[in-house]
């Protein structure tokens, strides 16, 4: 059996693919589970035919859209089945704070502390200061008015910093 | 000078009301800088890590797939090499005009062209499989 390979669509895809890797990432913090997430959004959307594609005002919005949707349903049903949401978290608190001084040199200390905040929380830092979006974007991309989106940045920019600065007073 | 501005967009920042260029601008200035003012130095963490995780890419290249070895598989392959092995016995035999020897091997060769074919009628799952079984041949037969 052939495929019928899509190459408009394949083109399209191309860079908004390693957007739907990372905004998943950001949500799963799995990699492994960001990458089936990434096939599986792709999928949909390749399934969708170009005609309604093409009704999208941004195909690439309406893609985080969907990451984001996908993702929090798999984080529900995890949930749901009483598995552990988060090891990473669960471990993290128990570590001493030793063990955090010691982090805060790293990069990874940073992005553990990203990997704490709540989802939403999460995913507005992963679409302004990593992906690089507007306000107006993101607000539809996530349904929200975008004084909302910027009252939420701001909080969690001060937050992070205080929780920076937090570690690494107790370092000193 | 410079400082002055960018505690005054750091200010900004945290409130929310940078724009993408401004924002742009000082992720810039914090990952070139290296001699940062003490003030600035909690900022620049954050600033190297989004920098950095912008270029995180979807792997393109899966962990090769793994080649599972199934049992009929091995019985396929050392069909293949009693096959080839067969061959050049049938000739050296008929060679030495052997017929009744040969007519022996010829019968063998029957049945394992039977196994062969019971095998590869395994299901058209098997099928994808028939390059693999081709290649091993020709190793074989080389």
């Amino acid at each position: 059996m052939q495929l019928i390979v899509d190459n408009s669509f394949l083109d399209q895809i191309q860079d908004i693919r390693d957007k739907i890797f990372r905004i998943a990432k950001r949500l799963l913090v799995s990699k492994e589970e960001a990458e089936d997430a990434t096939q599986d959004v792709i999928t949909k959307l390749w399934q969708m035919g170009e005609s309604k594609r093409k009704t999208f005002r941004s195909i690439e919005a309406y893609s985080v859209t969907m990451t984001k949707n996908y993702c929090l349903d798999r984080l529900k049903s995890k949930q749901a089945q009483s598995v552990s949401l988060d090891e990473s978290i669960t471990k993290s608190t128990s570590e001493s704070l030793q063990n955090k001084i010691e982090f805060k040199d790293e990069l990874s200390f940073v992005e553990y502390l990203i990997d704490q905040l709540p989802e939403k929380e999460r995913m507005i830092i992963q679409l302004r200061e990593i992906e690089q979006y507007d306000f107006s974007e993101i607000a539809s991309m996530l349904n929200l008015p975008e004084g909302t989106v910027r009252v939420y940045l701001s909080r969690i920019r001060k937050k992070l910093r205080g929780q920076f600065l937090e570690i690494e007073n107790h370092g000193n | 000078m410079e400082t002055k501005k960018i505690e005054a967009l750091l200010k900004k920042y945290l409130e929310g009301e940078t724009s993408l260029s401004e924002e742009s601008f000082l992720r810039d200035y914090f990952n070139k800088e290296i001699d940062l003012p003490e003030a600035f130095k909690s900022y620049q963490k954050f600033f190297t890590y989004y920098q950095v995780a912008k270029k995180e890419t979807f792997p393109l290249i899966k962990k090769k797939t793994k080649l599972i070895l199934r049992p009929w598989m091995f019985a396929a392959a050392s069909i293949a090499i009693i096959f080839s092995l067969q061959i050049s016995g049938f000739f050296t035999t008929s060679n030495s005009n052997d017929q009744e020897e040969a007519l022996k091997i010829f019968k063998q060769f029957q049945i394992q062209m039977k196994h062969v074919s019971s095998h590869l009628n395994n299901g058209s799952q098997s099928l994808a499989y028939l390059d693999y079984w081709n290649n091993t041949t020709q190793k074989l037969i080389k």
